[in-house]
């Protein structure tokens, strides 16, 4: 018959018997043969347990713990490090802050990346090939319109003005037939880029090109009548006027 | 021994590497021999030790003086030891044959009991044969020192299961040990 007191052998064994409850089951292993076998059982047991041997622990185990801790602790301070020097503004005290200056900064640096990086627009490789003593940090649109303005200006006084233009040699006429077709490329670039932006500039240019399409066109055929075609072209379409009211 | 653990924990808090590097030397080789116990493997146990300090080093934030840091402790080396065992399971399951469960366990079996004594490879062999509830409850209260409530903190289940563990592995450890006396 199974003792009722025999699942207090396992506390008893243990030590984690209560003190009042101690005594009292010394007493009743001593008595019952069940609790007394059973009791000597586990605590032969235990005995044998306790000469179980271990291997031995590797050498620098600690060492090595403590190295891998550091090599981890030491990435989490790099990474921590600009918001320990953010700590020090003390006027940005909140996380929240401390984000929204990233942000600053991220769209800054972007910003600044572009002026920096990005290729140079139309504008200011325009410039660039009339103002050769412009950097190009100093450019802006309007700059770019008006030297192209001035380039058109000197062109058609240069062309409205001569005497006998087949009276120039082939190297003087090639070289002023190629500023005439530079011209009109810039003046197609100019065009595209104020079409729905500046309606007035937009006709001007128009004009421009059909002015230059016909210079050209008038040089092929008849280079002797080129002067006065173009006179009377730019007069007609008050050309140089209207050049002057957009540049002064 | 406690009280040290907890005043060591509370200078590791306010920066002190010195008490976080007693702590590790004083606990690296008990949870070393628990990994070993638990994975079979040196190598194995010795890299989980370091796993085992790492996380603890992390969440040492997370410990609130509930428990004692050394149970606090073994619970993170427990957890480690488990996760390592199911995904060698995993793994065996894949590589080796499926069906031996001893084998994807690699419990002691790579280098088998060499240089142990008749006894010592008894006992070994019978703590082999118990669930590993039972065998942790053993090796936690015989080896570590760990009574009854805090190896239930330690492996997650309550007192009374574990008193349970502890009667039934004892009463299976007897009958594989029958033939050796302690006086021997």
């Amino acid at each position: 018959m199974a003792c009722k007191e025999k699942n207090k052998v396992l506390p008893y064994l243990l030590g984690e018997l209560h003190d009042q409850g101690r005594e009292p089951f010394q007493d009743h292993v001593e008595m019952c043969e069940e609790c007394n076998e059973l009791f000597k059982a586990f605590e032969e047991t235990g005995k044998l347990l306790r000469k179980r041997t271990f291997r031995k622990v590797p050498a620098r185990l600690a060492d090595n713990c403590l190295r891998r801790i550091r090599m981890k602790s030491s990435y989490q301070r790099k990474s921590s490090r600009f918001e320990a020097l953010l700590d020090r503004f003390t006027l940005w005290p909140q996380p929240v802050w401390r984000w929204a200056l990233l942000v600053v900064i991220f769209f800054g640096g972007l910003g600044l990346g572009k002026i920096l990086f990005d290729p140079p627009t139309w504008f200011e490789r325009y410039d660039k090939l009339t103002s050769n003593n412009l950097s190009l940090n100093d450019l802006n649109e309007n700059r770019a319109l008006r030297n192209y303005l001035l380039s058109v200006e000197t062109l058609f006084l240069n062309l409205s003005n001569m005497d006998d233009p087949s009276l120039l040699d082939d190297k003087e006429w090639e070289m002023e037939m190629e500023i005439t077709r530079e011209v009109l490329h810039r003046t197609r670039e100019v065009k595209n880029h104020v079409e729905n932006r500046d309606q007035e500039l937009y006709q001007l240019v128009t004009e421009i090109e059909w002015v230059l399409e016909d210079v050209i066109g008038t040089a092929e055929i008849d280079l002797a009548e080129l002067s006065t075609d173009v006179r009377q072209t730019i007069d007609a379409r008050q050309i140089l006027t209207k050049i002057h009211g957009f540049i002064s | 021994m406690s009280q040290e653990d907890e005043k060591w924990v509370h200078q590791v808090r306010k920066g002190s590497k010195k008490a976080f590097d007693k702590l590790v030397r004083k606990y690296a080789p008990l949870i070393f021999h628990l990994l070993y116990d638990m994975t079979g493997n040196y190598e194995d146990a010795e890299d989980l030790t370091q796993e085992t300090f790492l996380r603890a080093f992390v969440n040492l934030s997370g410990y609130r003086g509930e428990a004692k840091f050394s149970t606090w402790l073994y619970r993170i080396a427990y957890n480690i030891g488990i996760d390592f065992r199911r995904k060698e399971r995993k793994i065996s399951r894949v590589d080796l044959d499926p069906q031996d469960e001893k084998t994807s366990l690699r419990w002691f079996d790579e280098k088998g009991f060499k240089g142990y004594t008749g006894e010592e490879e008894a006992i070994e062999s019978a703590l082999k044969k118990l669930t590993q509830p039972q065998r942790m409850t053993v090796i936690l209260n015989y080896y570590h020192g760990f009574r009854m409530r805090e190896i239930g903190e330690i492996l997650g289940c309550s007192e009374g299961s574990v008193r349970t563990h502890m009667f039934r592995a004892l009463r299976r450890l007897r009958r594989e040990l029958r033939d050796y006396s302690p006086k021997a």
